[in-house]
């Protein structure tokens, strides 16, 4: 056995916080730039782990569901389509996040949704997730964060940093 | 009336399909069809950029295996500039390329295919799922989750990120490796092994033996194969000659470069996936299940049909045992998932080899590259099937064309194959229930699909959706797990 930590950091801690969307794909990289804007410009609290896992998210998550050790709470910052202003940061449901998220063969749909609910339903986490209202996903690759979605950065970023402050 | 059954999304896999059935007025399968998402609109995007910034661009197209794209396109870069990277640059691309497979085999046998083997295909479908495996076995959920963690640990070190890689450059490897971490990585790599070795035992112990009537007939077609193999005809990833077989066991073998001699994509109206096809075999493309024509498969079971024998001493005596109870080559689709098990042993052998190789800490690691006007062709193994980058720059080193043909396209014609032929055996006058589309999504499964983006299923509230039309298209009956 090696001296390497059994289990990674994002099992460990009680607070995981995934950037996840395609940097490729104008706002749908949205949730990679909050993640970068809060490792490089923010305090931290120590019992938080922040990854930007772009387009990978679901082998964090499928790792999380096989550990003995899991966090208690996981938070998603992602684009998706909630029916808000263009540039709106808002907590949604994980409930609410309609069918066609699933079923509509789109790259742009919120990652792992139906592993999270596993997560939330089977294992007891809390999943919290942070939506931008994307103003601009595109349809072929064009990467970019539009300027309302910039605006949007830091606003994502105070209300998850918010959401931490109640960890001891 | 003609009945079509559609399942939406197919869980268990990289990404989404959707499989549509069409039944007969008798209720028998007249025709299937499996969609797949296509990235759309990189190759447009790449042009006029440098393609020196392509090995970092590319690992977003995929967040699966975005090593393998990393390294083709790192090579193909090296192609464009007319440079051999130095052994140490090499070595250690094949170190982390060894290290990514390792935890990419680990996660579908485990966690998209596994539960299928592991569970029954005829478990409930709440239960036949990774959580399913968590709960009925928890030791294994356990050291899976180690597994993967040591080989995205490994990645780290080695290369600074596991998810996005940015090291492997035009040239070689941007970061030497210290003796220090070397001395570290040994015995990770040493416990990835063991590991390796207890999933084969453990499957060929407790999985294979009870679905071997499953493996034999389940999405069973007759088709070519493609791979890569070394000088001395071992199955190589990194690295080699294209070996390119027919079913009857003979082959052609070219250059990565001259793969539009031997390879064409067909174009089909109701997908936007093409169709690769063996142009060189002289016999154009059908999927037609009887009279297949031009049709390969690439991937695991393909490379290691198409090897002579593997470069490693545990992995050889594994793929001697394949090929004394399968023969060569071994059509049975089921079969990539003992494969896959082969190649984890073999990637898994490979990394402990490379730490131990004495070159692995030279830090001469990259060479310089001038810009030039060229077309370099990069190929390298993905864990889902043959990766090609195919680049073409000006004089300045802007990119002026670009080619990609991933894995899951080659096997596009192949799926669809498997997925009739189960559908076909499976679904007789019109009946058919979970336990039957699940066999039929366990055929897709088997080839590992990686459709580039994100949503599984687990629970079974809408993982499978079956809506049935009448001849006309009318929706008359939806069915969901």
């Amino acid at each position: 056995m090696t001296n390497i930590d059994y289990y990674p950091d994002y099992c460990r801690k009680s607070n995981l916080v995934l950037g996840c969307g395609n940097v490729l794909f104008g706002d749908d990289g949205f949730g990679p730039a909050v993640i970068e804007h809060i490792l490089e410009k923010r305090k931290v609290c120590q019992d938080a782990c922040f990854l930007n896992t772009g387009t990978s998210s679901r082998k964090i998550l499928f790792n999380i569901t096989l550990s003995e050790k899991k966090p208690q709470r996981i938070i998603i910052v992602d684009a998706m389509e909630c029916g808000k202003k263009p540039g709106a940061v808002v907590e949604v449901s994980l409930d609410s996040i309609p069918e066609n998220k699933i079923d509509d063969f789109s790259i742009h749909q919120v990652p792992t949704s139906n592993l999270l609910r596993e997560l939330r339903d089977f294992c007891g986490l809390e999943v919290i997730i942070v939506a931008l209202q994307p103003p601009n996903i595109p349809s072929e690759v064009d990467p970019g964060l539009s300027q309302a979605a910039q605006c949007s950065v830091i606003k994502a970023a105070d209300h998850i940093l918010a959401i931490l402050q109640d960890v001891k | 009336m003609g009945k079509t059954l559609t399942i939406a999304p197919v869980s268990r896999i990289e990404g989404h399909a959707k499989v549509t059935i069409q039944l007969d007025d008798s209720g028998n399968v007249e025709d299937t069809f499996v969609n797949v998402v296509e990235l759309r609109g990189f190759e447009k995007f790449c042009i006029g950029r440098p393609v020196e910034e392509l090995p970092r661009i590319v690992t977003s197209i995929c967040g699966v295996c975005p090593w393998s794209h990393h390294l083709a396109s790192a090579k193909a870069n090296d192609a464009v500039f007319g440079v051999e990277p130095p052994v140490t640059g090499r070595k250690l691309r094949e170190l982390c390329n060894a290290i990514a497979f390792t935890e990419e085999h680990i996660l579908h046998f485990f966690f998209l295919a596994g539960p299928d083997f592991v569970m029954g295909p005829g478990a409930d479908y709440a239960t036949r799922n990774v959580i399913g495996i968590a709960q009925a076995n928890p030791e294994i959920g356990k050291k899976v989750v180690r597994n993967r963690h040591l080989g995205a640990q490994m990645l780290n070190m080695i290369s600074g990120k596991s998810i996005h890689p940015v090291t492997a450059v035009p040239g070689g490897f941007s970061k030497p490796l210290t003796e220090a971490e070397r001395e570290k990585l040994v015995p990770m790599a040493e416990e990835v092994l063991e590991f390796a070795k207890f999933s084969i035992a453990f499957a060929k112990e407790n999985l294979f033996p009870k679905y071997l009537d499953v493996i034999k007939s389940l999405g069973v077609i007759e088709t070519g194969f493609l791979g890569t193999v070394s000088d001395d005809g071992a199955l190589a990833l990194y690295d080699g000659t294209l070996r390119l077989m027919k079913a009857d066991g003979s082959y052609e073998e070219f250059a990565y470069d001259q793969y539009t001699d031997f390879i064409s994509e067909k174009v089909l109206p109701w997908t936007y996936l093409k169709f690769p096809y063996a142009k060189n075999w002289g016999e154009g493309f059908s999927m037609d299940l009887s009279a297949p024509k031009g049709i390969y498969r690439t991937n695991t079971l393909a490379r290691i049909n198409v090897a002579d024998k593997m470069a490693t001493p545990l992995a050889q005596i594994e793929f001697e045992e394949f090929r004394s109870k399968f023969g060569r080559p071994a059509q049975q689709t089921l079969l990539y998932n003992w494969a896959r098990l082969i190649e984890l042993l073999y990637n898994a052998e490979l990394a402990v080899k490379f730490l131990n190789d004495p070159d692995i800490t030279n830090p001469e690691t990259q060479v310089p590259v001038t810009p030039r006007a060229a077309r370099g062709v990069g190929c390298i193994e993905a864990p889902r099937g043959t990766l090609i980058h195919d680049y073409e720059t000006d004089e300045n080193g802007m990119i002026t064309d670009v080619n990609l043909i991933v894995g899951t396209t080659h096997n596009n014609a192949p799926i669809n194959m498997s997925v009739k032929q189960a559908a076909t055996s499976l679904i007789k006058d019109g009946n058919y229930n979970e336990e039957i589309l699940n066999m039929v999504e366990m055929s897709i499964r088997a080839y590992d699909p990686c459709l580039s983006c994100a949503t599984h299923k687990l629970d079974g509230t809408l993982a499978v959706k079956i809506d049935m039309l009448d001849a006309k298209g009318n929706l008359i009956d939806t069915l969901k797990n």
